[in-house]
């Protein structure tokens, strides 16, 4: 893929491919991913269950088990590939340098230790600090995270705390060692709509304050809108489109970004009736021949069942994997 | 009663007894406390609400799943509440529920035929042919082909479960569908379709939507009334155009104004609320959202607000508003 290398990139993915090998058949569950995260952006990814965005996530933080994981590609983070780091190599950064904001935050904290002790465990495992320093610093993140009364909280367990403030201990986890990147995997799904839009803007100050990169991995188009100033599209395990956020909810070129835009009730619409994309995501052991959207899709055509479309840049910095956007061009 | 109300809830209160307390301190969570409202026939009325305040335990109540300690659900001019068991399974024919989860409410060890069967099967409803008859036609409705008919819940997708949790609703040909949360388990591009399918239903077969939300974007679009709770009571109730366009209650303001906002080209103003919802066991004193209200006063505090109507149709309880 001619994707053009930015010196400023923090963290390059190069056709990453991530399959499982299961008693169906070969599971393709990211296929020839690339990406590139510069510092300081906020970069979402988008896609409905199974479009291989989380494990996208996971493969960044060599966090998909092998077996029956079998990954292949590069993950180039601060001009060195993650992939080929040793596994002691890869613990330093992870917690550290990359750290990631799961999704449940119960399931994700440990429950028989103090929120105070495992925000201080990543300070004292990478940073060194003493367990004085390590205290002090992670009273502060849980200041700066909006957690009233800190000493407190610093005491008790997970189990103790409101959905939303499990979501700030894990924030202020993530964020003790100041990472480079942050990367988010449905960070607020689990959450009510007032405690959702109390963590967003929590999450947007912090970024002024922090410096550091996020993927914001999610299927809600609206936090996208939010918080990105990126976005990239996935469908069944690939990128289908990827571009600056206006540019791609304004002029969506791919027929699967256009249906997903309009397919979501907003308030700010009128009610007409809802777009459908008909027909479902295709089952992974059964993906139709061609572009994986194809039997799907409102505009495609005989080329589209036959040949797989490859991803081709429009821009700088628009891609799009469409047969239809090939043929616009060809023509040019 | 009027002729065009389908269901009046009057006073209702649904009080859980909470666990491990014993007889001389007995502590209750008053997960509906005295709520009021009336389903006109044909229309979709919206609950939204956080988890938490109580919409699920109204619908569960409405459905007479629940035996309320208090209160009246007039269904047609007869009060369910106070019916006996036989009279009662005659008033379920009319009333039907649908999950928010379709893997977890379809028996997994029946074909979907079985699932669609038990409700004739239970109500003693119609021969063997018509039965057949009326299941064909269903699943032809909800977009389902006879061939899944033999399929077991696994081997369907999370849209089709849901489209079989529909069909089964529709058997006996009810009037009034309390859907809880009903895609709020599925995929966005599934989402559109089962929303789709659910108001083309509702034309064709007449019915009477109760819809609990807590997608204040999925409300907007589909429900012509709605109703905001909060903490067990009904803060706001209105048309679709008063709830969204003439917003009268500090808590449902902020609800409305945490919608991510799909347009970035707009900038919106943003009412965070401090803290989270209290527990409901422990209800704060007065009225119950004062602890995170934006425009508390000394009032708010000690007297409880009540319901009032403050435009044609439009109730809020809260003392700030005239």
């Amino acid at each position: 893929m001619s994707d053009d290398i930015g010196q400023d990139d923090l963290l390059r993915i190069n056709n990453l491919n991530v399959q499982f090998r299961t008693s169906e058949g070969v599971f393709r569950a990211v296929r020839d991913v690339s990406i590139s995260v510069r510092s300081g952006e906020t970069l979402g990814i988008v896609g409905e269950s199974g479009s291989g965005k989380s494990v996208t996530a996971l493969s960044i933080m060599n966090l998909v088990p092998n077996p029956p994981g079998e990954t292949s590609g590069e993950i180039i983070f601060n001009q060195q590939d993650l992939r080929e780091l040793s596994a002691e190599e890869v613990r330093k950064i992870r917690g550290n340098e990359i750290a990631m904001i799961f999704q449940e935050p119960m399931t994700s904290l440990n429950p028989i230790h103090t929120c105070g002790k495992q925000i201080m465990e990543p300070l004292l495992l990478h940073k060194g600090f003493s367990k004085k320093e390590a205290k002090a610093r992670a009273l502060e993140l849980l200041t700066m995270v909006g957690i009233p009364i800190p000493e407190q909280r610093f005491k008790e367990y997970p189990h103790q705390l409101s959905g939303g403030m499990r979501q700030r201990v894990m924030i202020a986890m993530a964020l003790a060692c100041r990472p480079k990147l942050l990367l988010a995997d449905e960070p607020t799904t689990a959450l009510d709509v007032t405690i959702q839009a109390q963590i967003m803007e929590l999450l947007k100050n912090l970024r002024q304050e922090i410096d550091s990169a996020i993927i914001m991995i999610t299927h809600d188009l609206g936090i996208i809108t939010e918080m990105c100033d990126r976005v990239v599209v996935m469908y069944a395990g690939q990128v289908v489109e990827s571009g600056p956020l206006k540019e791609l909810i304004r002029e969506p070129l791919h027929p699967y970004t256009e249906g997903l835009l309009r397919s979501i009730p907003t308030i700010t619409r009128e009610k007409l009736r809802l777009h459908t994309i008909e027909g479902t995501v295709p089952s992974p052991f059964e993906m139709p021949f061609g572009c994986s959207f194809q039997p799907r899709c409102n505009y495609s055509t005989s080329i589209c069942s036959e040949k797989a479309p490859d991803l081709i840049h429009v821009s700088p910095d628009r891609a799009v994997r469409c047969w239809r956007q090939v043929n616009e061009l060809g023509q040019d | 009663m009027e002729d065009n109300v389908l269901v009046q809830v009057q006073n209702l209160k649904m009080y859980f007894q909470s666990e491990s307390s014993f007889s001389f301190n007995k502590k209750y969570i008053k997960a509906v406390d005295d709520v009021s409202f009336e389903l006109f026939k044909g229309e979709t009325f919206g609950l939204v609400g956080e988890s938490g305040c109580g919409k699920s335990t109204l619908g569960r109540t409405i459905l007479g799943l629940y035996k309320p300690n208090a209160g009246k659900v007039i269904f047609e001019g007869e009060d369910i509440v106070s019916l006996k068991n036989n009279r009662m399974k005659d008033m379920r024919k009319k009333m039907q529920l649908i999950f928010q989860d379709p893997s977890a409410s379809l028996n997994p060890r029946k074909t979907i035929e079985d699932i669609l069967n038990e409700p004739f099967h239970i109500h003693k409803v119609g021969s063997k042919v018509e039965r057949k008859a009326k299941i064909k036609e269903l699943m032809n409705r909800v977009g389902l082909s006879e061939y899944h008919l033999s399929r077991y819940p696994h081997e369907m997708s999370g849209g089709q479960k849901q489209r079989v949790g529909i069909a089964r609703a529709l058997t006996l040909n009810p009037k009034l569908i309390i859907c809880d949360e009903p895609v709020s388990a599925l995929d966005v591009s599934i989402q559109a379709q089962v929303i789709n399918l659910l108001e083309d239903l509702q034309k064709e077969y007449d019915l009477t939507y109760l819809f609990i939300s807590h997608n204040l974007s999925v409300v907007h679009h589909i429900c012509n009334r709605v109703g905001v709770m909060y903490l067990g009571k009904l803060v706001e109730t209105g048309s679709h155009a008063d709830i969204y366009h003439n917003t009268q209650h500090p808590y449902a303001k902020a609800l409305i104004s945490a919608i991510p906002n799909t347009d970035p080209d707009q900038q919106k103003e943003r009412i965070l609320l401090k803290g989270d919802v209290p527990s409901p066991a422990n209800p704060p004193s007065g009225c119950r959202f004062h602890t995170r209200c934006p425009e508390v006063t000394d009032l708010c505090s000690q007297a409880e607000p009540l319901l009032k109507e403050v435009f044609p149709g439009h109730f809020v309880a809260c003392h700030g508003v005239e």
